[in-house]
Protein backbone atom coordinates (compact mmCIF):
# COMPACT_ATOMS: atom_id res chain seq x y z
CA UNK A 1 0.00 0.00 0.00
CA UNK A 2 2.16 2.41 1.19
CA UNK A 3 4.87 1.25 -1.92
CA UNK A 4 1.82 2.03 -4.07
CA UNK A 5 1.44 5.68 -2.50
CA UNK A 6 5.12 6.64 -3.20
CA UNK A 7 4.82 5.27 -6.69
CA UNK A 8 1.54 7.80 -7.31
CA UNK A 9 3.79 10.36 -5.95
CA UNK A 10 6.87 9.89 -7.75
CA UNK A 11 4.57 9.43 -11.53
CA UNK A 12 3.22 12.94 -10.60
CA UNK A 13 6.62 14.57 -9.45
CA UNK A 14 7.88 13.23 -12.88
CA UNK A 15 4.50 14.80 -14.64
CA UNK A 16 4.53 17.91 -13.03
CA UNK A 17 8.83 18.37 -13.77
CA UNK A 18 8.35 17.96 -17.50
CA UNK A 19 5.29 20.04 -18.09
CA UNK A 20 7.73 23.03 -16.08
CA UNK A 21 10.65 21.63 -18.32
CA UNK A 22 8.70 21.55 -21.57
CA UNK A 23 7.14 25.30 -20.26
CA UNK A 24 10.23 27.15 -19.70
CA UNK A 25 11.57 25.91 -23.22
CA UNK A 26 8.27 26.99 -24.97
CA UNK A 27 7.72 23.94 -26.31
CA UNK A 28 3.90 24.19 -24.61
CA UNK A 29 3.37 27.52 -25.64
CA UNK A 30 0.32 26.56 -28.47
CA UNK A 31 -1.21 24.66 -25.33
CA UNK A 32 -1.14 27.14 -22.55
CA UNK A 33 -2.34 29.53 -25.23
CA UNK A 34 -5.05 27.18 -26.02
CA UNK A 35 -6.13 26.51 -22.37
CA UNK A 36 -6.10 29.98 -21.34
CA UNK A 37 -8.97 31.07 -23.94
CA UNK A 38 -12.42 29.73 -21.74
CA UNK A 39 -10.23 30.45 -18.50
CA UNK A 40 -10.51 34.38 -19.80
CA UNK A 41 -13.68 34.04 -20.24
CA UNK A 42 -14.83 32.93 -17.34
CA UNK A 43 -12.11 35.37 -15.75
CA UNK A 44 -13.93 38.71 -17.55
CA UNK A 45 -17.07 37.70 -16.21
CA UNK A 46 -15.97 36.94 -12.77
CA UNK A 47 -13.83 40.37 -13.08
CA UNK A 48 -16.53 42.20 -14.12
CA UNK A 49 -18.75 41.49 -11.34
CA UNK A 50 -15.93 41.63 -8.76
CA UNK A 51 -14.74 45.28 -9.87
CA UNK A 52 -18.40 46.34 -10.03
CA UNK A 53 -19.07 45.34 -6.33
CA UNK A 54 -15.58 46.43 -5.17
CA UNK A 55 -15.77 49.85 -6.79
CA UNK A 56 -19.16 50.45 -5.31
CA UNK A 57 -17.85 49.93 -1.87
CA UNK A 58 -14.43 51.80 -1.96
CA UNK A 59 -16.45 54.23 -3.76
CA UNK A 60 -18.77 54.94 -0.24
CA UNK A 61 -15.83 54.15 1.89
CA UNK A 62 -13.73 56.99 -0.03
CA UNK A 63 -16.35 59.34 -0.89
CA UNK A 64 -14.98 62.36 1.50
CA UNK A 65 -11.27 61.32 0.41
CA UNK A 66 -12.57 61.64 -3.35
CA UNK A 67 -13.79 64.94 -2.43
CA UNK A 68 -10.53 66.54 -0.88
CA UNK A 69 -8.75 64.36 -4.10
CA UNK A 70 -11.06 66.68 -6.60
CA UNK A 71 -9.62 69.95 -5.21
CA UNK A 72 -6.35 68.93 -4.94
CA UNK A 73 -6.94 67.44 -8.41
CA UNK A 74 -8.67 70.51 -10.18
CA UNK A 75 -5.66 72.73 -8.09
CA UNK A 76 -3.61 70.77 -10.18
CA UNK A 77 -5.08 70.70 -13.31
CA UNK A 78 -4.70 74.49 -13.23
CA UNK A 79 -1.34 74.47 -13.34
CA UNK A 80 -0.86 71.59 -15.95
CA UNK A 81 -2.78 73.85 -17.76
CA UNK A 82 -0.25 76.34 -17.71
CA UNK A 83 2.62 73.94 -18.76
CA UNK A 84 0.23 72.54 -21.59
CA UNK A 85 -0.28 75.93 -23.31
CA UNK A 86 3.70 76.52 -23.41
CA UNK A 87 4.37 72.80 -24.04
CA UNK A 88 2.24 73.39 -26.96
CA UNK A 89 3.78 76.04 -28.33
CA UNK A 90 7.56 74.33 -27.92
CA UNK A 91 5.78 71.41 -29.99
CA UNK A 92 5.17 73.49 -32.58
CA UNK A 93 8.18 74.66 -32.82
CA UNK A 94 9.73 70.87 -32.72
CA UNK A 95 7.81 69.85 -35.21
CA UNK A 96 8.57 72.61 -37.84
CA UNK A 97 12.69 71.75 -37.18
CA UNK A 98 12.18 68.46 -36.76
CA UNK A 99 9.93 68.68 -40.80
CA UNK A 100 13.49 70.80 -41.62
CA UNK A 101 15.53 68.41 -40.47
CA UNK A 102 13.74 65.45 -42.05
CA UNK A 103 13.56 63.80 -38.24
CA UNK A 104 12.08 60.46 -38.53
CA UNK A 105 10.99 59.54 -34.98
CA UNK A 106 8.36 57.36 -33.37
CA UNK A 107 6.32 60.40 -31.97
CA UNK A 108 2.97 60.18 -30.08
CA UNK A 109 1.13 61.42 -33.25
CA UNK A 110 2.45 57.50 -34.62
CA UNK A 111 1.03 55.37 -32.12
CA UNK A 112 -1.51 52.96 -32.96
CA UNK A 113 -3.55 51.43 -29.63
CA UNK A 114 -6.15 48.71 -29.03
CA UNK A 115 -7.89 49.48 -25.49
CA UNK A 116 -8.08 46.65 -23.46
CA UNK A 117 -9.89 45.66 -20.36
CA UNK A 118 -8.17 43.96 -17.58
CA UNK A 119 -9.71 40.82 -16.30
CA UNK A 120 -7.20 39.76 -13.85
CA UNK A 121 -4.23 39.83 -11.85
CA UNK A 122 -1.28 37.55 -11.65
CA UNK A 123 -1.86 34.70 -8.72
CA UNK A 124 1.13 33.93 -7.48
CA UNK A 125 1.79 37.40 -5.42
CA UNK A 126 5.54 37.45 -6.58
CA UNK A 127 4.78 38.98 -9.93
CA UNK A 128 3.50 42.71 -10.29
CA UNK A 129 1.17 41.39 -13.69
CA UNK A 130 -2.08 42.17 -14.87
CA UNK A 131 -3.65 39.83 -17.46
CA UNK A 132 -5.79 41.60 -20.15
CA UNK A 133 -8.56 40.26 -22.61
CA UNK A 134 -6.67 41.46 -25.47
CA UNK A 135 -4.41 39.05 -27.48
CA UNK A 136 -2.89 38.27 -31.07
CA UNK A 137 -5.92 38.64 -32.67
CA UNK A 138 -6.54 41.83 -31.15
CA UNK A 139 -2.54 42.49 -32.95
CA UNK A 140 -0.61 42.23 -29.46
CA UNK A 141 2.58 41.12 -29.26
CA UNK A 142 5.19 40.28 -26.71
CA UNK A 143 7.31 43.47 -25.33
CA UNK A 144 4.36 45.70 -26.74
CA UNK A 145 4.38 48.93 -24.15
CA UNK A 146 0.95 49.04 -22.21
CA UNK A 147 -0.24 52.85 -20.64
CA UNK A 148 -3.37 55.05 -19.46
CA UNK A 149 -4.17 58.65 -19.81
CA UNK A 150 -1.51 58.80 -16.76
CA UNK A 151 1.23 57.34 -17.74
CA UNK A 152 2.97 53.91 -18.72
CA UNK A 153 1.70 50.86 -16.73
CA UNK A 154 4.05 48.07 -18.30
CA UNK A 155 4.91 45.97 -20.71
CA UNK A 156 3.15 42.80 -22.60
CA UNK A 157 5.42 39.45 -21.09
CA UNK A 158 3.01 36.56 -22.29
CA UNK A 159 0.27 36.71 -25.06
CA UNK A 160 -2.30 34.01 -25.87
CA UNK A 161 -4.87 34.75 -28.99
CA UNK A 162 -7.25 36.54 -26.90
CA UNK A 163 -5.38 37.60 -23.94
CA UNK A 164 -1.98 39.15 -22.43
CA UNK A 165 0.27 39.38 -19.12
CA UNK A 166 1.35 42.74 -18.72
CA UNK A 167 4.46 43.11 -15.93
CA UNK A 168 3.83 46.34 -14.31
CA UNK A 169 6.11 49.13 -13.73
CA UNK A 170 6.59 48.37 -9.82
CA UNK A 171 7.25 44.12 -10.10
CA UNK A 172 11.38 44.26 -9.21
CA UNK A 173 11.95 42.41 -12.47
CA UNK A 174 11.06 45.81 -14.45
CA UNK A 175 13.33 48.37 -15.69
CA UNK A 176 13.28 50.89 -17.79
CA UNK A 177 15.84 53.80 -19.24
CA UNK A 178 14.40 57.37 -17.93
CA UNK A 179 15.23 60.61 -18.06
CA UNK A 180 14.29 63.60 -15.29
CA UNK A 181 13.35 66.55 -17.35
CA UNK A 182 12.60 69.91 -15.36
CA UNK A 183 13.14 73.61 -16.02
CA UNK A 184 15.90 75.17 -13.39
CA UNK A 185 16.60 78.77 -13.02
CA UNK A 186 20.58 79.47 -14.19
CA UNK A 187 21.86 82.11 -11.48
CA UNK A 188 24.78 84.78 -12.27
CA UNK A 189 27.36 82.35 -10.87
CA UNK A 190 26.12 79.61 -13.43
CA UNK A 191 24.16 77.35 -10.62
CA UNK A 192 21.17 75.41 -11.58
CA UNK A 193 18.32 75.97 -9.15
CA UNK A 194 15.21 74.32 -9.36
CA UNK A 195 11.94 76.24 -10.02
CA UNK A 196 8.96 75.72 -7.43
CA UNK A 197 6.24 74.21 -9.00
CA UNK A 198 3.75 75.83 -7.49
CA UNK A 199 1.88 78.63 -9.05
CA UNK A 200 -0.94 80.69 -7.08
CA UNK A 201 -3.58 82.08 -9.75
CA UNK A 202 -3.98 85.53 -9.67
CA UNK A 203 -7.38 86.68 -7.97
CA UNK A 204 -9.30 87.14 -11.18
CA UNK A 205 -7.76 84.21 -13.24
CA UNK A 206 -9.70 81.54 -13.69
CA UNK A 207 -8.29 77.92 -13.04
CA UNK A 208 -6.24 76.46 -16.11
CA UNK A 209 -5.49 80.55 -17.38
CA UNK A 210 -1.87 80.77 -18.80
CA UNK A 211 -1.95 84.39 -18.21
CA UNK A 212 -2.44 83.77 -14.38
CA UNK A 213 -1.02 86.24 -12.22
CA UNK A 214 2.56 84.76 -11.23
CA UNK A 215 3.18 84.43 -7.02
CA UNK A 216 5.47 87.49 -7.16
CA UNK A 217 5.29 90.06 -10.05
CA UNK A 218 8.85 91.48 -9.34
CA UNK A 219 10.21 87.42 -10.71
CA UNK A 220 8.37 88.07 -13.76
CA UNK A 221 9.91 91.77 -14.34
CA UNK A 222 13.17 90.22 -14.38
CA UNK A 223 12.40 87.29 -15.96
CA UNK A 224 15.25 85.03 -14.77
CA UNK A 225 17.39 82.79 -17.65
CA UNK A 226 16.23 79.24 -17.26
CA UNK A 227 17.77 75.86 -18.85
CA UNK A 228 15.69 72.97 -19.82
CA UNK A 229 17.41 69.97 -17.77
CA UNK A 230 17.56 66.48 -18.62
CA UNK A 231 19.02 63.48 -16.39
CA UNK A 232 18.81 59.70 -17.60
CA UNK A 233 18.82 56.95 -14.99
CA UNK A 234 17.45 53.85 -14.64
CA UNK A 235 14.32 53.48 -13.33
CA UNK A 236 13.52 49.93 -11.38
CA UNK A 237 10.33 48.88 -9.31
CA UNK A 238 10.62 47.42 -5.71
CA UNK A 239 8.85 44.92 -3.89
CA UNK A 240 7.05 47.29 -1.54
CA UNK A 241 5.45 48.55 -4.65
CA UNK A 242 7.38 51.73 -5.10
CA UNK A 243 9.81 52.95 -8.17
CA UNK A 244 13.21 54.29 -7.67
CA UNK A 245 15.01 56.02 -10.39
CA UNK A 246 19.01 54.86 -10.05
CA UNK A 247 22.18 56.19 -11.73
CA UNK A 248 21.55 59.75 -11.57
CA UNK A 249 24.60 61.34 -12.06
CA UNK A 250 26.17 63.12 -9.02
CA UNK A 251 26.20 66.65 -9.64
CA UNK A 252 22.89 66.73 -11.34
CA UNK A 253 20.15 68.73 -9.89
CA UNK A 254 16.94 67.20 -9.55
CA UNK A 255 13.66 68.30 -7.39
CA UNK A 256 10.47 66.85 -5.91
CA UNK A 257 7.64 67.21 -8.56
CA UNK A 258 10.05 66.35 -11.36
CA UNK A 259 8.46 64.83 -14.22
CA UNK A 260 10.05 61.40 -15.17
CA UNK A 261 9.80 60.23 -19.18
CA UNK A 262 10.54 56.96 -20.80
CA UNK A 263 14.12 58.36 -23.20
CA UNK A 264 13.72 55.68 -25.65
CA UNK A 265 17.48 54.39 -24.60
CA UNK A 266 18.07 50.80 -25.97
CA UNK A 267 14.53 51.36 -27.97
CA UNK A 268 12.76 49.14 -25.77
CA UNK A 269 10.41 51.75 -25.36
CA UNK A 270 8.79 54.80 -26.96
CA UNK A 271 10.26 57.76 -25.99
CA UNK A 272 8.16 60.47 -23.69
CA UNK A 273 5.82 58.38 -22.32
CA UNK A 274 4.88 59.46 -18.59
CA UNK A 275 6.55 57.04 -15.62
CA UNK A 276 5.81 59.81 -12.78
CA UNK A 277 7.07 62.63 -10.77
CA UNK A 278 10.09 62.65 -8.44
CA UNK A 279 9.30 62.02 -4.60
CA UNK A 280 12.33 62.79 -2.69
CA UNK A 281 16.03 62.17 -3.97
CA UNK A 282 19.24 60.90 -2.02
CA UNK A 283 22.43 59.57 -2.61
CA UNK A 284 22.93 56.18 -3.67
CA UNK A 285 24.89 54.07 -0.94
CA UNK A 286 28.53 54.14 -2.63
CA UNK A 287 27.83 57.44 -3.41
CA UNK A 288 28.60 57.13 -6.96
CA UNK A 289 25.19 58.39 -8.10
CA UNK A 290 22.15 59.70 -7.11
CA UNK A 291 18.76 57.44 -6.70
CA UNK A 292 15.09 59.32 -6.47
CA UNK A 293 11.75 57.91 -5.30
CA UNK A 294 9.45 58.08 -8.09
CA UNK A 295 5.53 57.76 -7.50
CA UNK A 296 3.62 57.12 -11.05
CA UNK A 297 0.04 58.77 -11.45
CA UNK A 298 -0.89 55.23 -12.07
CA UNK A 299 -2.84 53.51 -9.48
CA UNK A 300 -1.41 50.04 -10.45
CA UNK A 301 -4.22 48.19 -7.85
CA UNK A 302 -7.60 49.53 -9.89
CA UNK A 303 -6.37 49.25 -13.16
CA UNK A 304 -9.53 48.28 -14.64
CA UNK A 305 -8.77 49.62 -18.63
CA UNK A 306 -5.48 49.75 -20.55
CA UNK A 307 -3.72 50.97 -24.07
CA UNK A 308 -1.69 48.58 -25.81
CA UNK A 309 0.69 50.37 -28.33
CA UNK A 310 0.69 47.73 -31.19
CA UNK A 311 3.18 48.96 -33.65
CA UNK A 312 6.02 50.04 -31.55
CA UNK A 313 8.83 47.62 -32.60
CA UNK A 314 11.80 47.27 -30.09
CA UNK A 315 14.91 46.64 -31.34
CA UNK A 316 16.02 42.58 -30.25
CA UNK A 317 19.21 43.20 -28.65
CA UNK A 318 19.39 39.59 -27.87
CA UNK A 319 21.52 39.13 -30.57
CA UNK A 320 24.71 40.94 -28.82
CA UNK A 321 24.10 39.35 -25.86
CA UNK A 322 24.73 35.88 -26.81
CA UNK A 323 27.74 37.25 -29.42
CA UNK A 324 28.96 38.85 -25.91
CA UNK A 325 28.39 35.45 -24.21
CA UNK A 326 30.53 33.71 -27.06
CA UNK A 327 33.18 36.04 -26.51
CA UNK A 328 33.06 35.68 -23.01
CA UNK A 329 33.07 31.61 -23.59
CA UNK A 330 36.15 31.59 -25.85
CA UNK A 331 39.29 30.36 -24.68
CA UNK B 1 -12.56 9.06 -12.77
CA UNK B 2 -13.64 9.55 -8.52
CA UNK B 3 -16.38 11.45 -8.02
CA UNK B 4 -14.15 13.26 -6.25
CA UNK B 5 -11.72 14.19 -8.67
CA UNK B 6 -14.80 15.49 -10.98
CA UNK B 7 -16.27 17.53 -8.60
CA UNK B 8 -12.80 19.02 -8.36
CA UNK B 9 -12.16 20.19 -11.67
CA UNK B 10 -15.28 23.20 -12.10
CA UNK B 11 -14.09 24.05 -8.54
CA UNK B 12 -10.64 24.56 -8.81
CA UNK B 13 -11.35 26.42 -12.29
CA UNK B 14 -13.29 28.60 -9.85
CA UNK B 15 -11.05 29.45 -7.30
CA UNK B 16 -8.17 29.42 -9.47
CA UNK B 17 -10.15 32.49 -11.55
CA UNK B 18 -11.41 34.10 -8.34
CA UNK B 19 -7.34 33.80 -7.03
CA UNK B 20 -6.78 36.49 -10.02
CA UNK B 21 -10.08 38.68 -9.74
CA UNK B 22 -11.34 38.61 -5.88
CA UNK B 23 -8.87 37.81 -4.01
CA UNK B 24 -6.27 40.49 -4.89
CA UNK B 25 -9.10 42.86 -3.36
CA UNK B 26 -7.88 41.89 0.72
CA UNK B 27 -4.36 42.00 -0.27
CA UNK B 28 -2.08 42.52 2.85
CA UNK B 29 1.39 43.34 1.55
CA UNK B 30 1.78 41.71 -2.03
CA UNK B 31 -0.40 38.72 0.00
CA UNK B 32 -3.62 37.29 -0.49
CA UNK B 33 -5.46 34.57 0.18
CA UNK B 34 -5.09 31.44 -1.65
CA UNK B 35 -8.61 29.24 -2.28
CA UNK B 36 -6.92 26.94 -4.91
CA UNK B 37 -4.08 26.26 -2.24
CA UNK B 38 -6.70 25.95 0.26
CA UNK B 39 -8.71 23.85 -1.43
CA UNK B 40 -6.10 21.41 -1.99
CA UNK B 41 -4.72 21.12 0.67
CA UNK B 42 -8.63 20.00 2.42
CA UNK B 43 -9.24 17.86 0.31
CA UNK B 44 -5.56 16.09 0.63
CA UNK B 45 -6.44 15.63 4.37
CA UNK B 46 -9.63 14.56 3.68
CA UNK B 47 -9.79 12.07 0.50
CA UNK B 48 -6.87 9.16 0.01
CA UNK B 49 -3.25 10.03 -1.70
CA UNK B 50 -4.39 9.64 -5.16
CA UNK B 51 -7.16 12.49 -5.23
CA UNK B 52 -5.50 14.80 -3.32
CA UNK B 53 -2.29 14.84 -5.81
CA UNK B 54 -4.95 15.01 -8.73
CA UNK B 55 -6.47 18.32 -7.42
CA UNK B 56 -3.14 19.13 -7.07
CA UNK B 57 -1.96 19.29 -10.32
CA UNK B 58 -5.39 20.38 -11.56
CA UNK B 59 -5.15 23.11 -9.09
CA UNK B 60 -2.04 23.84 -10.37
CA UNK B 61 -1.87 24.26 -13.48
CA UNK B 62 -5.27 26.28 -13.59
CA UNK B 63 -3.27 28.73 -11.59
CA UNK B 64 0.35 28.42 -14.02
CA UNK B 65 -2.23 29.61 -16.64
CA UNK B 66 -3.13 32.54 -14.93
CA UNK B 67 0.49 33.85 -14.21
CA UNK B 68 3.49 34.25 -15.87
CA UNK B 69 5.17 31.44 -13.90
CA UNK B 70 5.80 28.53 -16.54
CA UNK B 71 3.31 25.35 -16.41
CA UNK B 72 3.57 23.46 -13.51
CA UNK B 73 4.96 25.66 -11.14
CA UNK B 74 2.26 25.91 -8.67
CA UNK B 75 1.50 22.26 -9.11
CA UNK B 76 5.00 21.06 -7.79
CA UNK B 77 4.61 22.84 -4.69
CA UNK B 78 1.33 21.61 -4.61
CA UNK B 79 2.02 18.24 -5.02
CA UNK B 80 4.78 18.42 -2.36
CA UNK B 81 2.77 19.89 0.05
CA UNK B 82 -0.31 17.83 -0.74
CA UNK B 83 1.92 14.20 -0.42
CA UNK B 84 3.30 15.69 2.51
CA UNK B 85 0.09 16.27 4.55
CA UNK B 86 -0.95 13.28 3.46
CA UNK B 87 2.00 10.98 4.27
CA UNK B 88 2.35 13.47 8.17
CA UNK B 89 -1.21 12.72 9.06
CA UNK B 90 -3.35 10.84 6.92
CA UNK B 91 -6.90 11.49 6.86
CA UNK B 92 -7.96 14.07 9.22
CA UNK B 93 -11.32 14.51 10.77
CA UNK B 94 -13.47 16.54 9.24
CA UNK B 95 -14.14 18.61 12.77
CA UNK B 96 -10.22 18.97 13.00
CA UNK B 97 -9.96 22.96 14.34
CA UNK B 98 -5.78 21.90 14.72
CA UNK B 99 -4.14 20.25 11.69
CA UNK B 100 -5.07 22.21 8.86
CA UNK B 101 -4.40 25.71 9.87
CA UNK B 102 -0.85 23.98 11.11
CA UNK B 103 -0.80 22.08 7.08
CA UNK B 104 -1.82 25.33 5.86
CA UNK B 105 0.92 27.38 7.69
CA UNK B 106 3.94 25.31 6.83
CA UNK B 107 2.71 24.34 3.48
CA UNK B 108 2.62 28.14 2.50
CA UNK B 109 6.00 28.42 3.03
CA UNK B 110 6.63 25.33 1.47
CA UNK B 111 4.28 26.17 -1.57
CA UNK B 112 5.78 29.17 -2.03
CA UNK B 113 9.87 28.54 -1.40
CA UNK B 114 9.31 26.10 -4.52
CA UNK B 115 7.82 28.39 -6.62
CA UNK B 116 10.14 30.96 -5.93
CA UNK B 117 12.97 28.04 -7.11
CA UNK B 118 10.80 27.40 -10.41
CA UNK B 119 10.37 31.31 -10.85
CA UNK B 120 14.00 31.53 -10.62
CA UNK B 121 15.27 28.99 -12.86
CA UNK B 122 12.63 30.18 -15.64
CA UNK B 123 14.94 33.72 -15.38
CA UNK B 124 12.48 35.87 -12.83
CA UNK B 125 14.92 37.24 -10.27
CA UNK B 126 13.21 37.49 -7.28
CA UNK B 127 14.28 39.09 -3.86
CA UNK B 128 13.83 35.92 -1.12
CA UNK B 129 13.63 37.94 2.27
CA UNK B 130 11.66 39.94 0.47
CA UNK B 131 9.50 37.39 -0.72
CA UNK B 132 8.93 35.98 2.16
CA UNK B 133 7.81 39.11 4.30
CA UNK B 134 5.48 40.78 1.47
CA UNK B 135 4.05 37.74 -0.25
CA UNK B 136 4.66 34.55 2.02
CA UNK B 137 4.15 35.72 5.85
CA UNK B 138 0.38 37.82 5.20
CA UNK B 139 -0.76 34.75 2.65
CA UNK B 140 -0.02 32.39 6.07
CA UNK B 141 -2.01 33.98 7.96
CA UNK B 142 -4.86 34.48 5.54
CA UNK B 143 -4.66 30.56 4.86
CA UNK B 144 -4.34 29.75 8.28
CA UNK B 145 -7.21 31.43 8.96
CA UNK B 146 -9.84 30.86 5.85
CA UNK B 147 -8.35 27.21 5.51
CA UNK B 148 -10.56 26.01 8.96
CA UNK B 149 -14.47 26.74 7.40
CA UNK B 150 -13.13 25.57 3.71
CA UNK B 151 -12.02 22.46 5.51
CA UNK B 152 -15.36 21.99 7.37
CA UNK B 153 -17.05 22.75 4.21
CA UNK B 154 -15.46 20.16 2.12
CA UNK B 155 -15.59 17.59 5.15
CA UNK B 156 -19.70 17.68 4.56
CA UNK B 157 -19.00 17.00 0.98
CA UNK B 158 -16.20 14.56 1.35
CA UNK B 159 -19.08 12.70 3.68
CA UNK B 160 -21.89 13.05 1.04
CA UNK B 161 -19.39 12.08 -1.14
CA UNK B 162 -17.88 9.17 0.42
CA UNK B 163 -20.00 7.92 3.24
CA UNK B 164 -18.37 5.78 5.83
CA UNK B 165 -18.84 2.15 6.12
CA UNK B 166 -20.68 0.92 9.51
CA UNK B 167 -21.42 -2.34 10.62
CA UNK B 168 -24.68 -3.31 12.25
CA UNK B 169 -24.81 -6.32 14.63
Amino acid sequence: MRGSRVFVFAMTLVIVVTLIFLSIRGTLGPLESAGSVPLSVVQRLTGRTTRGVSGFVDDVAEFRELRERNADLEEALAVYQAELAELREKGADYDRLAALLEYDRFGPEDREYVTCNVIGLDSTGFVRAIQLDCGRRDGVEVLDPVVTELGLVGRVVKVSATGAEVLLLPDPNSSINASIRSERELTPSGLLVPVSPVIEPGPDAAPGDPGATPANPAAEAEEPEMEDVREDGLVVGQFTGDLVMSYIPVDAVVGEGDLVLTNGLGQSLPADLVVGQVMSVSLAENELWQQARVRSLVDFDRLEIVQVITNFEPVDVSVFEEEEDDEAGAP
Amino acid sequence: MQLGNTLGIPLLIFAAVLNTTLMPEFRLGNGAPDLVFMLVVSWALLADVRQGLFWAVVGGVLQDMLSVAPLGASALGLVLVAYGADATFGDVHRRNLIIPPLVAAVGTVLYHISLLIVLELDGIDIALGQALFYVTLPTVIYNSVLIVPIFRLLGVVHLWLQPRRVRLE
